[in-house]
């Protein structure tokens, strides 16, 4: 049942009309455009791979486990995409259109996946995501500190 | 020349809920930890998170995890952290909506203790 919910959000021609549209948003040319929709393609599949993996209803509490973790795999790739976009932003004027792509496309994913777990373990998982972020840079800091 | 009107920030910290929501820019007023206290109808649009929802969780970790960065909350918490704030830079927003070129000022009302994140859109 799990699984096949999962398969519904990991459903190709959703994302890839998706992917278009934000290439078409940003003014990627063609080959940008193909280029998101592999990168796309790419993680939709490892979706389908999970549902795929664990289809029997005895395995439902470990694929949404492993689906929580690809959540936060996602989560820390867009959060790398979005360092990478403002930064390009604020220090240049203008960020790579790639990457606005990427990210977008990181954020539409998690929004699918997110209708399928748990609206306190979202937010548990989010909290998680922000404090282990934080806990990094105050650790770098102290590194910092004393080199 | 800023997005912002000198007419708005004249009228800090006073502006009603019903004056904000009038505006065509994002307001939002946090507190120093970066809690909403106000969040404007412009800004709820834009970011499509309804105001009951925002208000009460704080902006840069919650809200808008895009702003979580030494760019914008490192920037907010250094001003804070002085007493005085004033900056506006261009920004992308990709977070829960398609990609959205803006541009971000953050403001301390010194007299009033107020902090204010005020969002423009802006040609890419």
């Amino acid at each position: 049942m799990f699984a096949q919910q999962l398969l519904v959000i990991a459903e190709d021609g959703v994302a890839d009309t998706a992917a278009t549209q934000f290439a078409l948003d940003v003014g990627l040319d063609a080959r940008g455009s193909a280029m998101l929709r592999t990168y796309t393609a790419a993680r939709v599949t490892a979706i389908r791979d999970l549902a795929s993996a664990m289809p029997e209803p005895d395995d439902e509490i470990e694929l949404y486990r492993t689906l929580a973790a690809y959540w936060l795999e996602l989560r820390f790739e867009w959060q790398r995409n979005n360092e990478v976009m403002n930064y390009q932003t604020v220090l240049r004027g203008t960020a790579d259109t790639r990457v606005i792509a990427e990210g977008s496309v990181g954020s539409f994913l998690l929004s699918r996946i997110e209708t399928l777990l748990d609206p306190a373990h979202l937010e548990l998982l989010s909290r998680y995501a922000v404090e282990l972020l934080a806990n990094e840079r105050a650790s770098a800091q102290l590194t910092e500190g004393v080199s | 020349m800023s997005f912002v009107p000198s007419t708005f920030v004249t009228q800090l910290p006073n502006i009603s809920r019903s004056s904000a929501d009038d505006l065509p820019f994002g307001v939002v007023q946090v507190d120093d930890a970066g809690v909403i206290q106000l969040y404007n109808k412009w800004e709820s649009e834009m970011a499509a998170v309804p105001v009951s929802s925002a208000e009460g969780k704080n902006f840069f970790t919650q809200v808008a995890p895009c702003t979580n960065n030494r760019l914008v909350f490192g920037k907010f918490k250094d001003g804070v952290a002085k007493g005085e704030l004033d900056s506006e830079f261009n920004y992308t927003f990709t977070y829960k909506m398609k990609p959205t070129n803006v541009q971000i000022r953050l403001m301390r009302h010194a007299a009033s203790k107020t902090n204010w994140v005020l969002v423009g859109m802006r040609a890419a």
